[in-house]
């Protein structure tokens, strides 16, 4: 038997460790709540973008209270009460999508 | 759970947040981290417990931070080597190592060894630097190939074996004057 084989031997005749059925237990009693992961959160976006245009495109007339609302908005931040800015709903269909991205980003810089 | 691959279990708990499947990941892998601490703590079972457990812990906490391209074992390896040195670091006491595993040692009493086979081992472990404890327990104990070891320690492969070398004659003198040698 050479050197290695006599270290390997020695090392090992002793390496058999009895099955501890409480270390599982006490490491997941341990763990931290996991953040929810990115998947998730994307998942959950498109859901709640979905939901809110399902809303929106339901009820015609609330889209348009919410196209006038946004239009004054816009000019009266914009000082652009006295021209004749109209907003098309392709706009406040853009804006839905960037507010749901900016919250989204938001939630997840929160976590 | 069935036994599922390592990356599936993985997957779900990223996606899913499935503890079930990482507790399937500590059931697997308990065993050969815990008997790599005990080694490297040479036979502080209390110690090397509280240390595995800690390793699991980063693992799960970290766990967005494995990529595919090395085995889940080698991973959990590596967590468990920067787990047990940050342990000496945060003992102030890096290059005394040996004299905080023997404080451990007298604290802990009888409880260390469950046989002579073990107190020798645990005796001719203590003979070793902490290098070369970690590098014969991987190399010469797990049996894993010199690259591995790089993997899990990020020492140049020559020191590695340099480490193996030392530690491996350290060991036969000891066998030879403590009778083990046929």
């Amino acid at each position: 038997m050479n050197d290695d084989e006599l270290v390997r031997q020695f090392l090992k005749s002793s390496t058999h460790l009895p099955a501890d059925e409480g270390f599982s237990q006490r490491v997941m009693s341990r763990l931290p709540r996991r953040p929810i992961s990115p998947a998730c959160i994307t998942t959950l976006e498109i859901i709640t973008f979905t939901i809110g245009i399902a809303i929106l495109l339901a009820h015609v007339d609330l889209l348009q209270v919410f196209c006038n609302a946004s239009t004054y908005m816009l000019q009266t931040f914009a000082y652009l009460r006295y021209t004749d800015i109209t907003i098309s709903p392709i706009y406040i269909v853009a804006a839905l999508v960037a507010l749901t991205v900016w919250g989204g980003n938001k939630i997840r810089t929160s976590i | 759970m069935p036994l599922l691959p390592d990356i599936a279990l993985i997957s779900q708990v990223l996606m899913f947040g499935n503890r079930r499947a990482f507790d399937s990941l500590v059931r697997k892998y308990q065993a050969p981290v815990r008997r790599l601490l005990l080694t490297l703590t040479a036979g502080d079972k209390a110690l090397s417990d509280d240390l595995a457990q800690e390793t699991f812990i980063k693992a799960y906490t970290a766990l967005e931070s494995y990529k595919n391209h090395s085995n889940f074992a080698t991973w959990l390896y590596r967590i468990a080597y920067n787990v047990f040195y940050d342990y000496i670091r945060s003992r102030k006491e890096t290059c005394l190592m040996d004299e905080v595993i023997d404080e451990v040692e007298t604290a802990h009493g009888q409880e260390l060894s469950d046989s002579s086979i073990t107190a020798d081992i645990n005796e001719a472990m203590r003979l070793l630097r902490p290098e070369e404890r970690t590098c014969v327990t991987l190399h010469l104990m797990e049996d894993l190939p010199i690259d591995k070891i790089v993997e899990i320690t990020g020492m140049p492969s020559g020191t590695i074996k340099s480490h193996v070398a030392r530690g491996r004659s350290k060991l036969v003198r000891y066998l030879k004057n403590n009778g083990y040698e046929r």
